[in-house]
């Protein structure tokens, strides 16, 4: 019955283990009836408990029988032809293949020992004491060199200096080295040269972007509105975590529960902000509850997938299908996360509470320094308008002479602005009209009210209502509506309470169906709308009555909005007040509050008009303008809001078992607690209440009890510095994951990693200064055949480089790198009309505006992260979309790709920057080639190269002007003026640089 | 992830066996599981006309003369049954019940229901399989055009077409397998946003991502040339780093290098297929009679429709249009009949130019949005004026050609088009129907990500063998 041969032809050694060999077979294929999910199990049989062997079958037979394994129920089953017998049953998609038929049988032949999946036994190091045997070599190297010579394969040679060097250098810092690196490590050797690379910033800010894609750090909130929100603060804090090599074990407590230490620094409530990176939900009519869960839901798989390599998830519906997690337990580890002080909606603002506001550095100086520039100022202009004392009398009895002889109309600001569900805010602007604040919901009532302390004696006679200019996304626009008009549903006056009926004045600008009399009528769902492309509109309503005001007197002006179709409010609205004398001469116009100071004769409050009315003193206004702006934008400026974890008050929001996962199906009440079979503490499983919380979480997960912590965290690492895991799907340990192609070199990482205090420069130095990381990557055909993969790295692993580093190295390479540390993130430029194409006109994140210069050639973790259209030059090359976790590192290939490396401004830019550098020099061609790549050129690459250089040379000498224009890049991250000398030459040399940047050896890691 | 390399490097050792391949898209998506593959392939292609933001079945297809008796009266509890509502409506006092302002006809041999908001609809509805009872889980936009085109309702899953392009590859030798284009609908621009990962890949291999033709500028990203780049010195240095590469790949023996050199030669293709096929400037007067004149304006529904047309002639295996602004909360009268505007005519004479030119057959053209809207209004009810939410439990689409029943109505709801009378079809079922048609076993493409198999279908959808022929 068993066929020898075949074992072997499944590449396993002789002796069967049941965790590597026999449990995944069981998974795949038998796991969905019979295993650990208890709503499915059939015949009540699990073959993920040892129990199993011992059990007998509904015709009496044990399942296992050792004596004479060909009568075990177990082999029959799955040999059988018997169509109702045969397991799995014959219409089942998963079948077992002759092969693992065999395997199952030899394991039962073998004696059936049961073995527990490996990731969830405890990490030990077995190979220790080998380690002080051949102390002169890395453990490391030892257990990978055994592996690959068991495998049958020869180790590929040390690669070169150079290439080493490019090598630790983009794998530490996601830059390729700088240009004496080749030098300095030749003069100080392997380990001084990585000790610099691990002081550099540029370490922090590479790790970073791992730990951003994982953590799902956005500049957005995700979902349809995916409305700006501020976060960076977090990311920097990740910056610096790396860069001061703060423990990994704090780094995870810290993140996950810095909010519950007695008494938090600020830095550690930012760090908690790492689980409030996932998505918020501002859709109108979004259900809390349920998005409350998402939350929650989101968090539980991001802490899993991070720091268990677990697909936690699963167990939302039902128990795991393969793992022993069962859908109690989730809920159970999902109340660790579910009693934050949010609501489960919003999106809206910068920030959705629990939030921090956060004074950056620098703030104190720089508010002194706006304040004595805000007082020299005003000071200033003080001193220019006390000079002018003849000049102001002047004024002031000339206008108490207008005032008391001519129509007037009164411009004045509302005192407030309310709507029938309370205050609204609003900017009041120098010209008296407001810039309305707050939501625009569809339909709105604005209650716009006006006090006249002090009433002309001519009667009010009509207003006038405006409609200016505001800019919204960079467009002028009347309203926050799509096509930026407005629709005025109906105005109405009161006065002193008492409405006053109001009849429109035929105006050049009504538009035919939309007049202004058409706000008059009582009808809400017409109404006045002026005619499209109108920069200002304005519109008089008379009074049906003239009436005095009394002073005192309270004026309302009411405007309804009822569009039934989108936001169609006026965004700055103006009221001016018209008092009519009979005789109809030429109003004077002038502010309601310097009408009263000119009736009160309020000498000082005049004083202070004139101050600010006086053409004559419009420059020194100008520089107090100025002064003052900088001081308010101080506080904008050195203030920065981040979203935070904090606990509820009071009671505990309380979790429940949710039937199929679904957020209004509750029905058990479950307690945070760990899941059983990852802890031999009985203290943290099950739990009756609430006795444990997030800290509990933190510490246990870095506690030895928890196998797969340290594990899933080096192979991260590993999988940083060769491209795969050890275990190669960093998402999932569990029996369903891929086994790790060399266990004990995965163990032994984590006990040492655990044993040096969790130190991560440490761990990173210790591999890239192995045997392995500096092998050549060049493949000979017999690695390739017997080992196609490189699971067992007899060479160096070759693969393209991470999205950010294509771009930061580009941008390195042509000396364009702008290297600031931290900060809000920045708007390099784009294509135009990504954003606008798919967005909503209510999000404030439907137009794109690219920053200033010095925003393009920053390093592009710190890019502004839109959800829903990620960057394109990055998510072209595979980045994470950055709305859940994301650990693996794809590396895909596609013509998409060479189109953003040949024609993108960003890297057309980096080919004339790097072309100017050397545009002078004689050797330009060798030269170039040994800044890009620290080696000699081969002799065939100069040949070509250099008849490609000459043949430009020539076309560009006959075209100077397309030669401008080729050095000249739109929307690069440069902007030069080349002396007409080094035109021809640096067009020339930018196809040669073109040409460079483009091959496979710059675009990968090798 | 490994799963791919496996696939890939297989591919590519082939590939280099057989000399450089010039169709780069053709074998590098084709590491689909060819086993998924069966020879009972109807269709060949897809072009789905996405209607974001959940046109009204009520108002179009789905007629309910019997709500004529209701109007203004409440939504019976014993219709609604507790069934969940937004927020926007569920504070609302009353659901008063609002009948279809619109006129409709029975249409062709078939007699399908089609309102007068969509005659050119209505003239081919003999070549047309309405479904009018499809339903789905979500009830807020984004989870549920998120559901409609990833099977699953948060991100992170790849869309139908990334699977399609997974599981089949091109046929096209210098287009992408997957386009997007988008337009903006005239009843209400102001409207539903979308978002890159409607057609994204998930965890899908980046390269099964749709790629999204733009209207203005480069119809796709940084596909022209930089100022100053002239054709002849672009060529000399492709050639060049093709030439390099070549000499890295003998000296690396890394064959991901070779793939790097066709995705090069692919690129520079690219640059001259696409815009060819942006170009309508070859077209007959005739097209643009039968689309409309809508469709000399790139950007526009209509001009997308012609382009869908020219990309399944080059062999694009999936185009999917997005039409946005189905979303009528308020004034539904005036929105809808913009909305058809855009498209009733350009559909239609998508499928008639289809049929015309005998593609009808292997192409499958799929009409809908991501839910139906509720019979009772949102906000104030007038004669002539209405809202509606949204209502994930029945809603209508149409589908043509692909080997799907031509002038048959499938599915009933109840007289107050709210639930499901007769053949429900969930969104799984549709999904897994289309994938049917394409020769592909719902159950058997898969993807395995987090220690299990995915699929579109997620653990669902059975195949809808009633509506097909």
């Amino acid at each position: 019955m068993l066929a020898v041969c075949s074992i072997f032809a499944f590449g396993v050694a002789s002796e069967i283990k049941f965790g590597r060999d026999i449990l995944p077979i069981l998974s795949d294929n038998c796991f969905h009836c019979h295993g650990p999910d208890a709503s499915t199990r059939e015949a009540d049989l699990r073959l993920d408990h040892p129990d199993f062997r011992s059990q007998v079958s509904s015709s009496d037979a044990l399942m296992i029988e050792l004596q004479s394994p060909q009568d075990s129920e177990l082999i029959y089953r799955i040999t059988t032809d018997d169509e109702i017998d045969a397991m799995p049953p014959p219409d089942y998609p998963h079948q077992l293949t002759a092969a693992e038929k065999d395997l199952i049988a030899k394991w039962i032949e073998e004696g059936a020992k049961w073995e527990n999946h490996w990731a969830y036994e405890p990490v030990t190091d077995p190979e220790r004491s080998k380690d002080e045997v051949k102390a002169e070599r890395d453990l490391i190297d030892l257990l990978i060199e055994e592996k690959a010579t068991a495998e049958g394969l020869t180790l590929a040679e040390p690669t070169s200096d150079a290439i080493w060097a490019r090598r630790a250098a983009l794998s530490l810092t996601g830059l390729p080295p700088q240009n004496d690196a080749l030098k300095t490590l030749q003069a100080n050797g392997r380990e001084s040269y990585i000790d610099h690379l691990l002081s550099s910033p540029s370490f922090g800010e590479h790790q970073a972007w791992a730990w951003m894609e994982a953590a799902r750090y956005a500049d957005t909130h995700g979902y349809q509105k995916d409305n700006l929100r501020s976060m960076w603060l977090w990311r920097d804090w990740v910056i610096n975590a790396f860069n001061s090599n703060m423990p990994f074990d704090q780094f995870t407590t810290e993140q996950l529960a810095g909010d519950l230490f007695q008494s938090p620094s600020e830095s550690q409530l930012i760090a908690t902000g790492f689980q409030r990176n996932h998505r918020i939900n501002g859709e109108a009519g979004a259900i809390p509850e349920e998005f409350l869960v998402e939350t929650v839901v989101d968090r539980v798989d991001t802490y899993s997938t991070i720091w268990l390599g677990l697909t936690a998830s699963c167990s939302r519906c039902h128990d795991h299908k393969y793992d022993p997690l069962t859908q109690k337990e989730f809920f159970e580890l999902s109340a660790f996360f579910n009693n934050i002080d949010e609501t489960g909606v919003g999106g809206i603002g910068l920030t959705e509470a629990p939030d921090l506001e956060v004074t950056l550095p620098g703030y104190e100086e720089a508010r002194s320094r706006a304040l004595q520039s805000l007082t020299q100022a005003e000071t200033a202009l003080a001193t220019a308008a006390g000079n002018l004392t003849p000049e102001r009398e002047k004024w002031i009895r000339k206008m108490k002479e207008r005032i008391d002889s001519s129509s007037l109309i009164l411009s004045s600001a509302p005192s407030e602005l309310s709507t029938d569900a309370g205050k609204k805010p609003f900017k009041v602007l120098d010209d008296q009209s407001i810039e309305i604040q707050g939501s625009v919901p569809l339909q709105e009532t604005h209650y716009l009210s006006y006090i006249f302390p002090v009433s002309p004696s001519l009667p009010l006679s009509s207003i006038r209502l405006s409609a200016l200019p505001l800019e919204v996304g960079g467009k002028t626009v009347l309203a926050k509506s799509f096509g930026g008009n407005f629709l005025l549903s109906t105005i109405e006056l009161l006065v002193d309470g008492k409405k006053i009926e109001l009849e429109a004045s035929p105006s050049s600008q009504d538009r035919a169906g939309f007049e202004a009399s058409l706000a008059t009528n009582d009808d809400l769902l017409d109404g006045w709308s002026p005619p499209e492309g109108v920069v200002e509109a304005d519109a008089d309503f008379a009074l049906a009555e003239s009436i005095n005001l009394k002073p005192g007197s309270s004026v309302q002006v009411v405007l309804h909005y009822q569009s039934r179709e989108e936001q169609q409010i006026i965004a700055r609205p103006r009221v001016r007040f018209q008092f009519q004398s009979i005789d109809g001469s030429e109003p004077l116009e002038l502010t309601s509050n310097l009408f009263a100071h000119l009736v009160e004769n309020d000498k000082e409050a005049l004083k202070k008009q004139f101050l600010e009315l006086s053409p004559s003193l419009a420059q020194e206004r100008k520089t107090r303008d100025t002064a003052a702006g900088d001081s308010r934008s101080v506080e904008a400026r050195y203030t920065a809001k981040t979203m935070v974890m904090r606990e509820r008050e009071g009671e505990e929001r309380g979790t429940f078992i949710l039937d199929r996962g679904l957020y209004d199906k509750p029905t058990d009440q479950v307690f945070p607690s760990v899941p059983a079979y990852l802890t031999t503490d009985e203290s943290k499983v099950a739990r009756k209440g609430f006795e444990l919380n997030r800290l509990d979480l933190a510490k246990w997960t870095t506690a030895p009890d928890n196998p797969l912590a340290a594990r899933v965290t080096v192979n991260r690492f590993w999988q940083q510095l060769f491209g795969t895991g050890i275990v190669k799907t960093p998402e999932d340990f569990g029996v369903q994951g891929a086994r790790p192609t060399n266990q004990p070199l995965l163990d032994h990482l984590a006990v040492s990693f655990i044993e040096s205090g969790w130190d991560v420069k440490g761990l990173l130095r210790r591999i890239v200064l192995t045997d392995a990381f500096s092998r050549s990557s060049v493949r000979a055909p017999e690695q390739i055949e017997a080992d196609p993969y490189n699971l067992y790295l007899s060479s160096y692993p070759r693969r393209r480089l991470s999205a950010a580093a294509i771009r930061d190295q580009a941008l390195m390479i042509g000396g364009l790198l702008d290297s600031t540390l931290g900060g809000p993130s920045v708007r390099p430029w784009q294509p135009p009309g990504l954003w606008e194409a798919v967005a909503g006109i209510n999000s404030n994140t439907a137009f794109y505006e690219p920053g200033p210069y010095a925003e393009r050639s920053r390093r592009s973790l710190y890019t502004l992260w839109k959800r829903s259209v990620p960057p394109p030059s990055l998510s072209l090359f595979d980045a994470s979309e950055r709305s859940v976790c994301s650990v693996g590192e794809p590396r895909t290939n596609t013509p998409m790709q060479a189109l953003v490396t040949l024609n993108d401004p960003t890297f057309v830019s980096a080919s004339v920057a790097l072309a100017r550098k050397f545009s002078d020099r004689a050797n330009a061609v060798e030269e170039l080639w040994l800044h890009t790549f620290n080696e000699v050129i081969p002799a065939e690459a100069l040949e070509l190269l250099t008849k490609i250089h000459l043949k430009a040379l020539e076309k560009y000498q006959d075209n100077q002007d397309l030669a401008y224009s080729r050095i000249n890049p739109k929307n690069g991250v440069i902007a030069w003026v080349p002396v007409n000398s080094e035109i021809t030459r640096c067009a020339a040399l930018v196809e040669v640089c073109e040409i460079l940047l483009n091959l496979d050896q710059n675009l990968s890691i090798h | 992830m490994n799963h791919f390399i496996k696939t890939r490097r297989e591919i590519l050792s082939t590939a280099s066996k057989l000399g450089l391949a010039s169709t780069a898209f053709s074998f590098l998506n084709s590491e689909g599981k060819a086993a998924s593959k069966g020879a009972s392939a109807k269709a060949k292609r897809v072009i789905y006309l996405c209607q974001s933001g959940a046109p009204s079945q009520i108002d179009l297809f789905d007629h309910k003369p019997a709500l004529q008796h209701y109007y203004g009266t409440d939504l019976p509890e014993s219709i609604r049954k507790g069934q969940r509502l937004t927020t926007m409506t569920a504070g609302q006092d009353s659901f008063p019940l609002a009948p279809s302002v619109f006129e409709f006809s029975k249409w062709g041999e078939s007699g399908a229901d089609v309102s007068s908001l969509m005659p050119n609809i209505g003239r081919i509805s003999d070549d047309l399989c309405f479904i009018k009872s499809l339903h789905t889980d979500a009830i807020n936009h984004d989870p549920a055009i998120t559901f409609l085109q990833t099977g699953f309702e948060q991100a992170g899953r790849p869309s139908f077409g990334s699977w399609v392009d997974y599981a089949l590859g091109s046929d096209s030798s210098d287009l992408p397998a997957f386009v997007v284009m988008l337009s903006r609908g005239s009843g209400r621009p102001n409207c539903q946003p979308l978002y890159n990962r409607l057609w994204g890949s998930g965890f899908l291999p980046s390269k099964h991502q749709g790629v999204k033709f733009s209207s203005h500028g480069d119809p796709i990203l940084f596909l022209r040339n930089p100022e100053g780049v002239v054709d002849d010195v672009r060529r000399e240095n492709l050639d060049a780093i093709a030439e390099l590469n070549k000499l890295d790949y003998q000296q690396s023996g890394d064959g991901e290098i070779l793939s790097r050199i066709a995705q090069y030669e692919m690129a520079a293709k690219m640059q001259s297929s696409i815009p060819d096929v942006a170009d309508l400037s070859d077209e007959p007067e005739s097209t643009f009679e039968l689309y409309g004149e809508d469709a000399r304006t790139p950007g526009t529904y209509a001009y997308n429709c012609v382009m869908a047309r020219r990309l399944a002639e080059k062999d694009v295996r999936f185009v999917q249009l997005f039409h946005m602004g189905w979303d009528q909360h308020n004034a539904l009268p005036k929105q809808i009949a913009g909305q058809c505007r855009d498209t009733d005519q350009a559909s239609a004479a998508l499928v008639s130019d289809l049929k015309q030119r005998g593609m009808l057959d292997d192409t499958i053209v799929i009409w809908g949005g991501e839910f139906g809207r509720t019979a009772y209004s949102q906000g104030e009810l007038t004669p002539d004026n209405y809202g509606r939410d949204h209502h994930p439990k029945c809603f209508t689409m149409w589908l043509a050609g692909g080997g799907f029943k031509p002038g048959l109505t499938y599915g009933k709801t109840d007289d107050f088009s709210y639930n499901v009378d007769e053949n429900p079809v969930h969104i799984h079922d549709l999904n897994a129907t289309l994938l049917h048609q394409l020769g592909l076993d719902h159950e058997k493409v898969t993807f395995r990500h987090q220690g299990r198999e995915h699929r579109l279908t997620d653990v669902h959808g059975h195949v809808v063998k009633d509506i097909l022929s």
